[in-house]
């Protein structure tokens, strides 16, 4: 049984009052012994025995009580710090508990959110596979049935895009470009999403300021910023993007800071608390996935920003995002425009373990016009190395496999072929945690691969050969 | 490509194959290419127990297995392993190619097969390869 707080105080108080009252008593005695008995000395011989004997006893009990006082005093304080410790404790195993159902809370969401969309998408894919299975006479309702289960497919891979990237385990395609070149490709995307009821302004402070980052995340991002924006505003209103460089602390670099700033109705105080949570939305079930803001703030985090909002209901709302500027010099896109690069009859390692996947990029290489040799894991993989005496061009291998990482393979593979060229494609960047980091100057592929991204990749690796070549 | 002549005393096998004469053969094979740690079983049972009961990757570090054997398979000996060692290169050795097990067998990472009969040379590109997985493992892991 535990005493309540305010007993245990009220106990302590007495026992403070009455160790004071003795210690008071026992200075007195001692006062009085020592003054009267031993200075002035006003009693005679046996009279003075008698009190020092009295006195004697009684500072020697009050000596023993004050000893006996402190004693408990001690006892109390540990007594009290554990009782603290303890409280301590079961506030942080309550915490913990807390997070832990908030936890399962978000998951339950997640699953739920990602259930409801996959299916969506599972079922138009079904439906238009199977209307494509009994129309394979009527070319027109086949191409339109292939067009809609592509579409699915591809939304499909937007929402696994969405996720990663608001788990951080996106690979982002990161490139320094500056402040400019950044707001001319969002609004080159606003002018097809905004209607006219909406005006639009853009006011760069410094538009020639870097930062490193993947610019068609960034264009999502601001653009999932711009479309709440849109809806926050039913009857139209004002949009204003600014940028400006925002002084650091020394010796870190300056915040290059984008603001997108609406006047639409704001967000209160209760829905504020939840906007960064996945699925977490306030429009309609089909209006929103609620991953557009997760998808910003993991985006931002990704970058080693960082998001700040400000809002008041009625009057307008403004997200602001900061990234680290960059000193590195810019660097332009080359990929080409719709137009893939063909290959010259170069020779590819294929090494994936999802067998679908390997034979759909094996027909697209061969398609690009390159000869394809293909294997599902590294022990085949290194068996082709073993028996072909020809010139494997390139290595393209899926990183993680089991049995044999593709960063293993590639190791085991340069050894014997140091002129190959490799190119690691995954669906995750933090893959290299578990295989070992990439090796330098590896080129890494983000799953899904398009045929075009595929295709100049694979044109870029090879020329390197080219040039080197011509410089030697 | 790398045809060197690698010396496997690195390499530790572990032979599951019920039939004595091919197990004599193969160990055999294993001693003349310089294999000095072999571990036999006749039976899935007891390969599974010798590599449960010590840590199979301190003992052994590639499994050579018959496909078709009484009472447990190759295929029924690769699932157990692959229940608590997804990576240990496994490799079936098979009498004939028949299609749907070997699409099976892949469904659990079989690392690679050996077709019966095989000689000294294929068996000496197989562990050569094992072994350079081996090394590539060790090197990534450095």
């Amino acid at each position: 049984m535990t005493n309540a707080p305010g007993d245990l105080a009220r106990g302590r108080l007495l026992r403070d009052l009455i160790f004071s009252l003795i210690m008071a008593a026992m200075i007195a005695f001692l006062t009085i012994d020592i003054v009267f008995f031993e200075i002035f000395d006003v009693l005679s011989d046996e009279q003075r025995h008698f009190w020092i004997k009295v006195f004697d006893l009684a500072v020697l009990f009050l000596a023993f009580g004050s000893a006996w006082f402190a004693y408990r005093r001690w006892t109390d304080s540990r007594q009290e710090i554990a009782r603290r410790v303890a409280a301590e404790d079961d506030r942080d195993t309550l915490r913990e508990q807390l997070t832990q159902v908030q936890k399962m809370k978000a998951i339950g969401e997640l699953a739920g959110g990602i259930a409801h969309d996959f299916n969506n998408l599972l079922m138009v894919i079904d439906g238009f596979g199977r209307r494509a299975a009994s129309s394979l006479g009527d070319r027109a309702t086949l191409e339109e049935c292939l067009n809609q289960i592509v579409s699915a497919a591809e939304r499909g891979a937007a929402l696994t895009r969405q996720l990663l990237v608001f788990s951080r385990r996106q690979a982002m395609e990161k490139t320094v470009v500056t402040v400019q070149e950044l707001i001319e490709g969002v609004q080159g995307l606003l002018v097809h999403t905004l209607p006219e009821q909406f005006e639009m302004r853009f006011d760069l402070e410094d538009p020639a300021s870097k930062i490193e980052t993947d610019p068609n995340e960034f264009i999502q991002a601001i653009l999932n910023l711009v479309i709440n924006a849109r809806d926050a505003m039913p009857n139209g209103g004002r949009i204003v993007i600014s940028t400006k460089e925002v002084q650091a602390d020394a010796g870190t670099p300056n915040w290059i800071k984008f603001d997108i700033r609406d006047t639409g109705q704001g967000i209160d105080e209760v829905t504020m608390k939840r906007i960064f949570e996945p699925f977490f939305t306030t429009k309609g079930r089909d209006q929103g996935t609620g991953l557009g803001l997760a998808m910003v703030y993991g985006f931002v985090k990704g970058n080693d920003g960082r998001i700040e909002v400000s809002s008041s209901v009625g009057e307008g709302t403004e997200f602001s995002l900061f990234f680290p500027s960059s000193g590195g010099a810019v660097v332009h896109t080359t990929e080409a425009n719709g137009e893939e690069r063909r290959g010259c009859g170069e020779t590819v390692l294929l090494v994936e373990d999802n067998e679908a996947l390997l034979n759909l990029i094996k027909v697209q290489l061969e398609e690009l016009g390159y000869n394809v040799m293909s294997a599902t894991g590294g022990f085949w993989a290194l068996e082709i190395d073993e028996d072909y005496s020809g010139t494997i061009d390139v290595l393209l291998t899926d990183v993680i496999m089991p049995g044999m990482s593709g960063i293993e393979l590639a190791k085991a593979m340069v050894e014997s072929r140091p002129d190959m060229k490799v190119i690691f494609m995954s669906g995750y960047t933090d893959d290299s945690k578990k295989t070992g980091s990439l090796p330098e100057g590896a080129t890494f592929l983000q799953k899904p691969v398009k045929s075009s991204r595929l295709a100049a990749v694979l044109r870029e690796r090879l020329e390197e050969n080219l040039e080197q070549q011509q410089a030697s | 490509m790398s045809a060197s002549q690698k010396s496997f005393d690195r390499i530790k096998v572990l032979v599951v194959e019920d039939d004595q004469n091919t197990m004599l053969l193969i160990k055999r094979m294993l001693l003349d290419l310089g294999v000095v740690n072999i571990f036999t079983s006749d039976n899935g049972a007891d390969a599974l127990h010798l590599l449960g009961s010590f840590d199979g990757q301190d003992l052994v570090n590639v499994v050579l297995c018959d496909w078709k054997m009484p009472h447990m398979t190759g295929l029924d000996v690769l699932k157990q392993i692959r229940t608590c060692d997804p990576d240990m290169p496994f490799l079936m050795i098979t009498g004939n190619a028949d299609v749907d097990s070997v699409i099976e067998a892949k469904a659990y990472s079989v690392t690679g097969y050996i077709k019966k009969p095989f000689s000294m040379e294929v068996l000496r590109k197989k562990l050569r390869i094992v072994q350079r997985m081996l090394d590539a493992k060790e090197s990534n892991a450095a």
